[in-house]
């Protein structure tokens, strides 16, 4: 796998996880569900995954921007393991609606665990890597890389405000049932 | 709190934008260990199962 293949797959990655995080929004104000604290705590994780992959575009592919994906899909995967096991064994008590039969935290289980195999799976070519001896500066990104970008530090600003609304400066409820700013 | 995480990685991802790698390695690791120790914040319900 070259070089052109592997950005090619970090920015499909990063789509990916920007329709999960638009799939979430869906949740919020269609569906008018409230993410709890352990739900925004996988929403960050996801970004962090999204981060690492952005990195790979902005500066090339290096095992270092996967590392930061690694990282952050383990936390998310204990996060939403954690959540998991809070509701596993209460049947009919899980937060929020299902989704295809299953919570959006059962799903992003799954996602985490998914990608902490594909970024192992990344991980194993070396050809990858060869254009790219000075990692530490910019390169040059194409359209699709800089819409790629742009959505999601979009998806992350937009977070920023949403998640000010419904918790303020102060901890988030546990059980969240109206936007704490908009109440005042 | 929360609006504070999803804040620093606004900041970091504008920092990978603009070319200033470190840092933002750096201030990611920052952020991941304060998500660790917020969700061992929240984490406070038991858990209902028995192993």
């Amino acid at each position: 796998m070259n070089a052109s293949v592997a950005r090619n797959i970090n920015a499909i990655a990063i789509l990916g996880i920007c329709g999960i995080m638009l799939g979430a929004y869906y949740m919020q104000f269609v569906k008018g569900e409230f993410p709890c604290p352990l739900c925004l705590l996988q929403r960050l994780a996801m970004l962090g995954v999204a981060l690492g992959a952005m990195m790979n575009l902005r500066f090339g592919i290096h095992p270092t921007h996967y590392g930061i994906s690694i990282l952050s899909a383990v936390l998310g995967a204990c996060i939403s393991a954690r959540q998991v096991l809070l509701h596993i064994n209460t049947p009919g008590s899980g937060y929020g609606s299902a989704v295809y039969g299953m919570h959006l935290y059962s799903w992003a289980l799954i996602v985490f665990v998914v990608a902490i195999v594909l970024i192992g799976l990344m991980l194993l070519s070396d050809t990858q890597y060869e254009e790219y001896d000075d990692y530490k500066s910019t390169k040059e990104v194409g359209w699709f890389a800089a819409l790629v970008f742009f959505v999601v530090v979009l998806i992350t600003s937009a977070n920023v405000a949403t998640t000010c609304l419904e918790c303020g400066l102060q901890q988030c409820p546990e059980n969240p049932t109206s936007y704490k700013i908009l109440d005042k | 709190m929360m609006a504070g995480l999803f804040l620093l990685f606004l900041i970091i991802m504008l920092m990978a934008w603009f070319g200033m790698r470190s840092i933002a390695i750096y201030l990611f690791v920052i952020t991941l260990v304060l998500c660790t120790v917020w969700f061992l914040h929240h984490a406070t319900s038991n858990l209902n199962i028995n192993l």
